[in-house]
């Protein structure tokens, strides 16, 4: 009983607390303020591109450091990987063209070999 | 166009969406004095009370789809969270505030306002107590016990469980108890004024 009437007169204390008035012209100021920005347009995929997109096109206009040395790096990583890739398929291919050009002299002499037989 | 006076906040917001700037009109003249106060006892500084109101009306306007009343909330609970969140991050930005910079603000606003306010030692120490809480305690405490709001939608806003918000509330009143160590003959004192 003792430490319901304490928990109440507390709560009591605490519900005392001091808490000023908002000014008269508080509303008429947010909404002169507001009257001066645009909606925007919610759920409009329009719109989220074009943000998109802007945010991009700021990011390099803006020509942030960090974003000029990723982008090196990235097209470096790139450029070394394709031209790797493409010495891996022409040796590839000479080697076929090789081994294909053997194959036609080895079916050459043995034809010879055949024929001068069969006479 | 809204028939403002009659209308359910939930349906200016969706007049609002629609771009109607008397439902907004409407809104902020129905609510600015009430989420001042809540503004404020985030903060403890009236002057960035007014500042957090308009900037969380500012935002309903900008982006009134962010409420979505299909999901079933009360426009008062969801605004509860834009100003906290506001308040939120305006309190990370400033520098923390001492004892004696609220008793002052305190004192500031009543001279503003031309109100004769006797603020008792007791009430500034209740303040600056509430204001040096951590700050999911305080938000709790404000949400629940000054706002009305139920343990539900405190935990809403706080994005807790109930059971959490429970523990916030809890913890924040003993850690004000703590502060105070109030005997009971003193609470009766002030009880009976």
């Amino acid at each position: 009983m003792d430490s319901n009437i304490k928990e109440d007169t507390f709560d009591q204390f605490l519900k005392d607390r001091y808490t000023p008035k908002a000014p008269s012209n508080l509303a008429y100021r947010i909404i002169e303020a507001s009257q001066s920005m645009p909606q925007e347009r919610g759920r409009d995929w329009f719109a989220g591109i074009g943000a998109f997109s802007r945010k991009i096109g700021q990011l390099f206009q803006t020509l942030q450091p960090a974003v000029i040395f990723a982008s090196v790096i990235m097209l470096s990583v790139g450029v070394f990987g394709f031209s790797l890739y493409k010495t891996d398929i022409m040796q590839v291919e000479q080697a076929a063209e090789y081994y294909s050009e053997a194959d036609e002299v080895a079916l050459a002499f043995y034809l010879d070999d055949i024929f001068e037989v069969g006479y | 166009m809204a028939d403002s006076l009659n209308d359910s906040d939930e349906a200016l917001m969706g007049c609002v969406c629609n771009g109607d700037h008397r439902a907004f009109s409407e809104l902020v003249h129905r609510h600015n004095k009430m989420f001042f106060a809540a503004a404020y006892r985030i903060c403890g500084n009236p002057i960035e009370a007014e500042d957090i109101v308009q900037d969380a009306f500012l935002k309903l306007w900008v982006k009134p789809h962010a409420f979505d009343a299909a999901k079933g909330t009360k426009f008062t609970t969801w605004f509860y969270r834009v100003v906290t969140n506001v308040a939120i991050d305006a309190a990370r930005k400033k520098k923390p505030q001492t004892g004696s910079d609220v008793i002052d603000l305190m004192v500031d606003q009543s001279d503003a306002a031309d109100e004769v306010l006797v603020i008792s030692e007791q009430q500034a120490a209740l303040e600056n107590a509430i204001q040096d809480l951590p700050e999911r305690q305080k938000i709790a405490l404000n949400l629940c016990f000054y706002e009305g709001l139920s343990n539900k939608e405190a935990a809403e806003i706080l994005g807790v469980g109930v059971k959490a918000v429970e523990s916030l509330l809890m913890r924040a009143k003993r850690a004000l108890k703590d502060k105070f160590a109030v005997t009971r003959q003193e609470l009766r004192e002030v009880s009976h004024g």
